[in-house]
């Protein structure tokens, strides 16, 4: 086994067994979007597809958040409340006439640092994710209706929703953009930037992690504040959008970025899960809602419809991966 | 003994395997009703795989089970006690929140009206409890017992399943003397009611006190079945090995220079190890050696930081070393690959590449980002250098054999530049073949100026590997000699506490 004939000792993985996961996930939302076609006439046109993929913009950048805390085999309950906290205090930022630039970076530090309380307390004292996000969740509604006095903020300036919300020549929506910008950027960050490696390996085995010189308390604690960044940025998009803010916003918002990343393939156990893939899982999930609303299914049946896609997909993933018996 | 012969369980052309390895190839055993039957074979060997068949944990991929005279398909392990096989693990999987007789009866609760019926619970448990000679209650919690006794409410667990066949994984690697003998008359007694023992020990001597017959495993494959009357322990190692252990042992001293790489001095943390004192010189490999539980892989953990300690000093170079944690233990050159494989050695679910690499993500960090370029030629070189197999970087680790995940982690270091590197039973669960192949890895290593600290409970590997050894027993250093000089006896005299 000489050097020179490296190529030929080495295996290389074909491309589609790298990509079968996700191209399968990628498959189905294209099965879907097929059968809305011939479902119904309303769903295959340029402006209905621009409003399903802006309408899942803010979960799509919340959902990354919840992605990479996943991924450590952590999970984060917090997102609505976090994202209500960040809405109305920029919401209410704005309608003072503090400069927009300085208001979003404001919203950017304080989603930070409620991403750090989470974080902190998931590292430093190895407490379970689940208690403490929903501790946090409980507490942080409760610091976002103790702020407005239970009241919604109304009236942020067209200043910034014109921005935030608007259109790009008149057509391209911002929020899209965002979305857009946001996950190319945490995709790369998450492939090429050590939090993005450690991130799976601290879900795939902490203590080998550890062993192998990872500062797990420290990276953890990082991928907690990375995520808080994500919500807040999905914050300034939702404000941007509604132009108001309610401290009872993004109720239920975790539960929803879970299941694209579930569909996604990611494993709540940690260590699995991928950018694109939790991508396309909040585009099926939408893509359902808009479709079945298009065909006037009841709301009711949507969700029970949703459910079973959720469960279909983990099943999915239960027979894709057998090695693990 | 057994003059009748009755076969009770077949396990007949057995042939399973895992991603990467061939666990058996074409096994047999014959088990005789009322006999002992001894399964031996080093680590590796197949002997879990084999009883994970029986108990129908695993599908084997070839053979069948022909159990009481017909052939048997074993859907899982609830159907295998319910036909009367049962095995006693290793890690016995008990519920320890559970009481004793919650345990023994677990999945079989006497009902009354859809109720849990516990006088009758307690009354049918008391009366295993008897039979097995036990003098612990059985409304006692299982977590408060010691391993002897809940290795007692194991055992009682088949009892209540009528077993015509039991096995027992290992059952004396934590037993003292006195509770041996106690577990050895429980077996006879089971014996002489007919039911078939299957017995799993890597201590030899001890099959001579209690087995029937003897089966060696080696490699997956079955090698032998004999008379335990036909056998010395010299020929049953014989088989086992199928070489004699200096045959494929390749070290000889080679420190010329008396240069010293690490030195502990007074070590001490406080419940596990004291006052640890020993010195690693430049390209030679030092031995650990002590019975389980002595503090080595403690003490090792220590000096690579991953456990904290409460006093004493380490040097590298005779320079005081600060180590915080893991990181800063490998950014000093000192590497641990640990005992326990599968749960710290490597990461489960992800690729050779990352295993290989993430301990040095900062060498292929440029303006931020990772060159996967520079981290896949690393990883393809130690593949090629190592002959890992599958020779594929984007293969997961934990899908590999044992000598290759091994080999991934020995990579990780090699990767690293460590300059001191702890092996912690480097051999364990790893085949034959492969075994050696580390052996010469090792050598390689000191012969390029590095340096070895090898924990092993196996004394072959510990007397044709070691330059010099220590011993510990319980938390302290006993004994230290020359690899010329020691020899299993005087090892182990010091492994028992025998002084200086």
């Amino acid at each position: 086994m000489s050097n020179n004939n490296n190529e030929r000792y080495i295996i290389k993985q074909p491309w589609y067994k790298r990509y079968a996961r996700i191209g399968s996930t990628l498959l189905s939302l294209v099965a879907l979007c097929i059968f809305f076609s011939f479902a119904t006439p309303d769903f295959l046109n340029v402006f209905n597809l621009m409003s399903v993929v802006r309408a899942c913009s803010v979960t799509i950048i919340m959902t990354m958040g919840m992605l990479i805390v996943i991924l450590t085999g952590g999970i984060d309950l917090s997102v609505g409340p976090v994202i209500a906290v960040v809405g109305v205090m920029l919401a209410t930022m704005l309608v003072n006439g503090v400069h927009p630039a300085l208001a979003v970076i404001i919203s950017i530090l304080l989603g930070c640092s409620m991403g750090l309380i989470n974080g902190f307390l998931v590292s430093k004292f190895k407490l379970q994710a689940f208690l403490v996000t929903l501790a946090t969740q409980t507490a942080f509604r409760g610091f976002a209706l103790l702020y407005t006095k239970g009241r919604p903020v109304a009236g942020v300036p067209s200043s910034y929703t014109s921005v935030v919300g608007g259109k790009i020549g008149g057509s391209f929506p911002v929020p899209i953009l965002i979305m857009i910008v946001a996950v190319i950027v945490f995709g790369l960050v998450v492939k090429y930037c050590k939090v993005g490696v450690y991130a799976y390996a601290i879900g795939s085995n902490e203590e080998a992690a550890r062993l192998s010189g990872i500062n797990v308390t420290l990276y953890k604690m990082s991928i907690y504040v990375i995520a808080g960044f994500m919500y807040a940025l999905a914050a300034i998009t939702m404000i941007g959008r509604l132009g108001a803010a309610e401290p009872t916003a993004a109720a239920g918002f975790e539960l929803d970025a879970i299941a694209a990343c579930a569909i996604g393939g990611a494993s709540l156990a940690g260590g699995k899960g991928s950018v694109a893939g939790a991508v396309i899982g909040a585009l099926i999930m939408q893509v359902l809602t808009n479709g079945m609303t298009l065909m006037n299914v009841q709301s009711y049946y949507q969700q029970i419809v949703t459910g079973i896609v959720i469960v279909i997909a983990i099943l999915i993933d239960r027979f894709t991966n057998r090695d693990t018996k | 003994m057994n003059s009748n012969q009755e076969t009770v369980l077949h396990l007949k052309n057995i042939s399973k395997s895992f991603p990467g390895v061939k666990a058996l190839r074409d096994v047999n055993l014959e088990v005789y009703k009322g006999e002992v039957h001894a399964l031996v074979g080093e680590n590796g060997a197949g002997k879990s795989t084999l009883l994970n068949v029986m108990k129908g944990i695993y599908e084997a991929d070839e053979g069948e089970i022909i159990y009481e005279g017909q052939p048997v398909t074993i859907k899982n392990p609830g159907h295998a006690s319910k036909i009367g096989i049962n095995m006693v693990h290793q890690e016995l999987n008990l519920v320890p929140e559970l009481t004793v007789g919650q345990n023994i009866l677990l999945g079989n609760e006497p009902l009354k009206a859809g109720i849990i019926n516990y006088s009758e619970l307690y009354a049918r448990c008391e009366e295993i409890l008897i039979e097995l000679g036990c003098t612990f209650s059985s409304d006692e919690k299982v977590g408060n017992l010691s391993v002897a006794n809940m290795q007692m409410v194991a055992i009682g667990r088949c009892l209540m399943h009528n077993s015509k066949v039991v096995a027992l994984d290992e059952p004396t690697a934590s037993l003292s003397d006195t509770e041996i003998e106690h577990l050895f008359t429980i077996i006879k007694k089971l014996k002489e009611a007919g039911t078939a023992i299957i017995y799993v020990s890597h201590r030899l001597d001890e099959l001579f006190g209690i087995a029937d017959r003897v089966t060696v495993f080696r490699d997956g494959m079955h090698i032998a079945t004999k008379d335990i009357r036909e056998v010395t322990r010299d020929s049953l190692v014989e088989l086992m090995v199928g070489r004699s252990v200096s045959e494929y042992m390749a070290h000889s001293n080679n420190y010329s220079v008396e240069e010293e790489v690490l030195r502990v001095e007074h070590l001490t943390s406080k419940g596990k190890f004291e006052d640890i004192n020993f010195k690693l010189k430049k390209g030679e490999i030092l031995g650990f050696s002590g019975l389980v539980g002595a503090g080595r892989t403690e003490v090792m953990r220590v000096i690579f930081g991953a456990d904290k300690y409460d006093s004493g000093e380490i040097y590298l170079h005779n320079k005081k070393l600060d180590i915080k944690d893991c990181g800063s233990a490998i950014k000093s050159g000192i590497a641990l690959i640990p005992e326990e494989r599968k749960a710290q050695g490597f990461i489960k679910g992800q690729s050779n590449a990352i295993n290989m690499n993430v301990s040095i993500l900062n060498k292929y960090i440029k303006a931020g980002a990772i060159n996967y370029k520079k981290l896949y030629d690393n990883t393809e070189h130690y593949i090629e250098k190592l002959k890992i197999v599958p020779p594929n970087p984007h293969a997961h680790t934990d899908t590999m054999s044992g000598g290759n995940q091994q080999k991934v982690v020995l990579a990780k270091w090699m990767s690293a530049n460590s300059e001191v590197m702890i092996y912690d039973e480097p051999t364990r669960g790893i085949d034959i073949g492969a075994k050696s192949e580390i052996y010469r890895l090792m050598d390689d290593f000191v012969k390029n100026g590095g340096s070895i600290i090898m924990v092993s409970s196996e004394l072959p590997e510990i007397l044709g590997m070691c330059d010099r050894i220590v011993v510990m027993h319980e938390g302290r250093i006993t004994g230290e000699l020359d690899g010329k000089d020691a020899t299993e006896v005087n090892v182990l005299h010091y492994a028992m506490g025998g002084d200086q």
